[in-house]
């Protein structure tokens, strides 16, 4: 009797907090919850903005819509309403491709209202990021390159004219002395005269500047002989890379393969299938850019609207029109001669090679580039290191096996030992 | 002595000013792919991938070009279904693993992880949540549905999660150039087993059936879950 009676009073207590608790959960899902509904339940085809996505933007949306009991019924089945002959909702259906909203039935009201609330009041944007990750930063710096040489060139004009001036002016001097002393004018030679009446005085320095000249020859010549050889514009640690084109699109491999993680085979998804690893074509671009139309980044617009061109969508009515598509020139950054054959499926479906480990730390490339020399000692050198991943590889199960046999006691093997630096290998 | 210095002048004014200039003539031009000395077969005469090329017959200097319409790859399964939603309902009835010589198996469902993870798993997230990481920060405004609760409202079938990748829904984009049929097929399965939040057939048809209010409370939960936790 008397523990039934706890018992009893200890559930009430139990019941009014886990009553009071409940309010202030509820309170404090009034008040986030919106957005968090929003996101769950319309964000795949609403943006709490006013861009278009497959439904309308749903800012300033209470203004819109017909008042009363109207926005319940529309939410939890739309088709219904439509059907039941009502004129804004049948004109909301022709407007968006005759697409019927999916009914949330499981949605209450209280809910819904929550949800419009905040898609009312629209999503707050973030100001622009000023700290750019576009393709600004190259710009500036081929610019300053492009100022100091023209810098040079006025330094060396303005030093030419000041030895002709400093020139003229000594001669004016002397022949105001010999003027003045009764002696006669000194008759004014042409430049190049006085120049080899110069040097033939001083023999000594011009042999030294000659000499000079000649070293400095040398030294850039030998430095530009390296340069020598395609796709290779930049000598660093005596390896011939760098080559950096600027692209007709400034697209960032940090931004979506870096700082999104997105993965390189999303986009460049024949690498497994197919000797090439292919230039993603712009329908791939618009998996995700059809609803990013515009990024914190400054410049975005222009450049996505690049890509919209190219696949002629018009965001507007979001229709594509195939008569407007036009392929985007994109500069091919990795290219190997006619003369070699490469397989990107061979080296990284069967061998499983990184993409780094030839492309280098694409995910911090603003601007895509050259980082490894691609040269054929650089292929062999690898081809000699490399130990090749067979272990539990369906590909090389049988070799393995013939490899164990053939190389007693030794159980990785290099490119090399399979036949991977023979000239045919490569050269067919 | 002052000849000496004299000259070491003149010396050192005119090295720094032919340095000067020659550094500036062999800055080279970022866009220009470098000195061919000899052809070395860099720029191929025939047609390459992604390449550019005269084309004596077009005129034009493509070298990726459209197969003639109608043409059919080898070994490839046409999906007979229309991008309507008529075409969807009838994928979701008659399209099945069947329909590709394909059935529920482990090494379909690991193959179609794989391809999840680098085709899907950046919007749709690891769970099938609709948590992926773009989504999570942001970036992609729009948040893609969860699986499971999908699977619970209509028992997702792989037709239709086909049909999807295949023309794209909404704002999501056709993937069929991404992904051929089997492909497709495999990552359909993967979805599935998120949808069933990684439990086999058998078990997640035998579990308890989901109580009266528990759709009434998949919207909330799948909101608690949107809000980014890092």
């Amino acid at each position: 009797m008397n523990s039934s009676r706890q018992h009893a009073r200890r559930t009430g207590i139990a019941l009014a907090f886990s009553l009071i608790l409940s309010l202030f959960f509820s309170a404090s899902v009034h008040a986030q919850d919106g957005k968090a509904l929003f996101k769950a339940n319309c964000s795949s085809c609403h943006a709490a903005s006013e861009k278009k996505g497959t439904g309308p933007g749903l800012k300033g949306v209470l203004d819109r819509i017909p008042g009363g009991d109207w926005k319940y019924k529309w939410v939890k089945n739309s088709a219904a309403l439509t059907a039941s002959g009502d004129a804004y909702a049948a004109k909301i259906k022709a407007e968006y491709n005759n697409a019927a909203m999916t009914a949330f039935p499981q949605l209450t009201n209280e809910q819904i209202d929550l949800i419009l609330n905040y898609a009312h009041e629209g999503e707050k944007t973030p100001a622009p990021v000023t700290a750019t990750d576009g393709g600004a930063g190259t710009k500036t710096e081929e610019k300053a390159s492009g100022n100091t040489s023209f810098m040079v060139i006025i330094i060396l004009v303005l030093l030419i004219c000041l030895i002709a001036i400093l020139r003229y002016t000594k001669i004016n001097l002397r022949n105001a002395v010999n003027e003045k002393e009764g002696q006669p004018q000194e008759e004014s030679m042409p430049f190049l005269d006085a120049v080899r009446h110069w040097m033939m005085n001083n023999k000594r320095k011009v042999a030294l500047i000659g000499l000079f000249i000649f070293g400095v020859l040398i030294v850039k010549g030998w430095y530009g002989l390296q340069g020598v050889g395609i796709y290779a514009t930049e000598v660093k640690k005596d390896k011939w890379v760098g080559y950096k084109p600027s692209q007709p699109i400034n697209f960032s491999h940090k931004i979506h393969a870096g700082q999104n993680g997105i993965d390189c085979k999303y986009c460049h998804s024949t690498v497994e299938k197919s000797k090439n690893a292919s230039i993603p074509s712009v329908n791939i671009c618009m998996n995700c850019h059809k609803a990013i139309g515009e990024t914190a980044n400054p410049g975005s617009k222009e450049e996505i609207a690049k890509i919209y061109a190219a696949a002629g969508y018009d965001p507007n009515t979001q229709t594509y029109d195939r008569t407007k598509e036009m392929p985007v020139k994109w500069n091919k950054v990795h290219v190997l001669p006619d003369h070699v054959f490469f397989s990107h499926q061979q080296h990284v479906k069967v061998g499983k090679v990184e993409c780094e480990t030839c492309h280098g730390n694409v995910k911090e490339m603003t601007v895509a580039e050259q980082q490894r020399p691609l040269t054929m000692g650089w292929c062999i050198d690898c081809h000699r290191k490399t130990n090749v991943a067979m272990e539990g590889n369906g590909y090389y199960t049988q070799l393995h096996e013939k490899m164990k046999e053939k190389y007693k006691g030794q159980k990785s093997f290099t490119v090399a030992q399979m036949g991977g630096i023979e000239c045919a290998r490569c050269h067919y | 002595m002052k000849k000496t210095t004299n000259t070491l002048f003149t010396f050192g004014a005119i090295a720094l000013a032919a340095a000067a200039l020659l550094s500036a003539c062999v800055k080279s031009n970022p866009d220009s792919p470098g000195f061919e000395f000899m052809p070395d077969m860099y720029r191929s005469p025939g047609p390459e991938t992604n390449g550019m090329y005269i084309n004596t017959v077009t005129g034009d200097s493509l070298s990726n070009r459209l197969p003639a319409a109608g043409s059919i790859p080898r070994g490839f399964t046409v999906f007979p279904y229309a991008n309507t939603a008529e075409g969807d309902s009838l994928a979701k009835a008659f399209w099945t693993y069947k329909s590709l010589g394909m059935q529920r198996s482990e090494a379909n469902e690991k193959a179609g992880e794989e391809l999840y993870n680098r085709y899907c798993m950046v919007c749709h997230g690891k769970k099938g949540d609709g948590n992926g990481p773009i989504v999570v920060s942001e970036k992609y405004p729009n948040m893609p549905p969860s699986y499971i609760a999908r699977m619970k409202e209509n028992n997702l079938s792989e037709g239709h999660i086909y049909h999807v990748v295949t023309y794209g829904k909404g704002v999501m984009g056709s993937h069929a150039s991404q992904l051929n049929p089997q492909e497709r097929m495999q990552v359909a399965q993967y979805v599935q087993l998120l949808g069933r939040e990684g439990k086999s057939v058998e078990e997640y048809n035998n579990s308890p059936a989901p109580a009266a209010d528990s759709t009434k409370a998949a919207p909330v939960a799948g909101a608690a879950k949107a809000t980014p936790s890092k």
